[in-house]
């Protein structure tokens, strides 16, 4: 929950002087990660932990 | 090239870390406006895991010494100082009334999140449908409405996203004064606990990566 907070807040909240577009991420196991624990409530994730290790 | 981690008011207070890829902190005032910059190793346009986490860790070191930071978001760096100081004297006005907003204050984030959707059998016709879709809508803007509600006395600013997933009921972020922090986390739980169904999360305290936007998207309270 906090990681992809975090780098949701990084990549597409904060200033820009530039009007760049958002940058895209290259390690895609962080994305990927982020989304699940931005879905899974507490519960949901325990269980995916759980399942994974 | 240049890397950007934030602006604030000169003169800055520099703490001691190090920048993406163990670079050293410097800043250059303009008009007023310190930028927090290092040597930027990369002119890559993505962003790695390593590069988002100095990233975060600079900024979130400057915001816990200094009153008033502007967290920058993770872009591609800059030519050079000249290219960055005229960036930021384009844009002076907005970054300083930026600046006296987040002055003393941070930011917390709230989640409100549904465990599971209801279902919705194939055999529904489309209106009921609709009105299924329509109801859910209504009920989150409910929960955004109380939380606004509880927290509105204590927050200066405000941003809140509804239904941005199935189950992402609410996504919002609050502007407010470092001392009110625990006062947000139990006006939190007290709606939360009127929703036994829901899960309601807060994090933070962050930098105010979501008021330092300077195009005028941020919802401010008068």
């Amino acid at each position: 929950m906090t990681l992809i907070e975090l780098v949701d807040r990084v990549l597409n909240k904060g200033v820009t002087l530039t009007g760049d577009i958002t940058l895209s991420v290259a390690d895609v196991d962080l994305v990927y990660v982020g989304l699940r624990l931005l879905l899974a409530s507490v519960g949901t994730l325990e269980r995916l932990e759980s399942e994974h290790t | 090239m240049l890397h950007l981690y934030a602006l604030a008011d000169h003169p800055v207070r520099l703490p001691p870390v190090q920048g993406i890829g163990g670079s050293a902190l410097v800043a250059v005032e303009v008009e007023g406006i310190d930028a927090v910059l290092s040597s930027s190793p990369t002119t890559a346009h993505e962003a790695t895991q390593e590069e988002i986490l100095a990233h975060a860790a600079v900024v979130e070191k400057l915001a816990s010494v200094n009153e008033a930071v502007l967290p920058a978001r993770l872009s591609r760096p800059y030519e050079n100082e000249i290219a960055l100081s005229e960036a930021i004297r384009n844009r002076g006005p907005e970054l300083r009334k930026a600046l006296d907003r987040v002055r003393g204050c941070t930011e917390m984030g709230v989640r409100v999140i549904r465990e599971s959707r209801s279902e919705h059998p194939d055999a529904v016709s489309g209106g009921e449908y609709m009105r299924g879709r329509l109801q859910e809508i209504r009920a989150a803007e409910r929960v955004a409405e109380e939380i606004h509600d509880a927290v509105h006395a204590i927050s200066r600013a405000e941003t809140q996203q509804v239904l941005a997933s199935p189950q992402l009921v609410l996504s919002a972020a609050y502007l407010l004064p470092r001392s009110e922090v625990d006062s947000l986390r139990t006006a939190v739980e007290k709606v939360g606990r009127t929703r036994p169904e829901l899960t309601f999360i807060c994090t933070g305290p962050w930098p105010p990566y979501s008021f330092a936007l300077v195009d005028g998207s941020v919802g401010e309270q008068a």
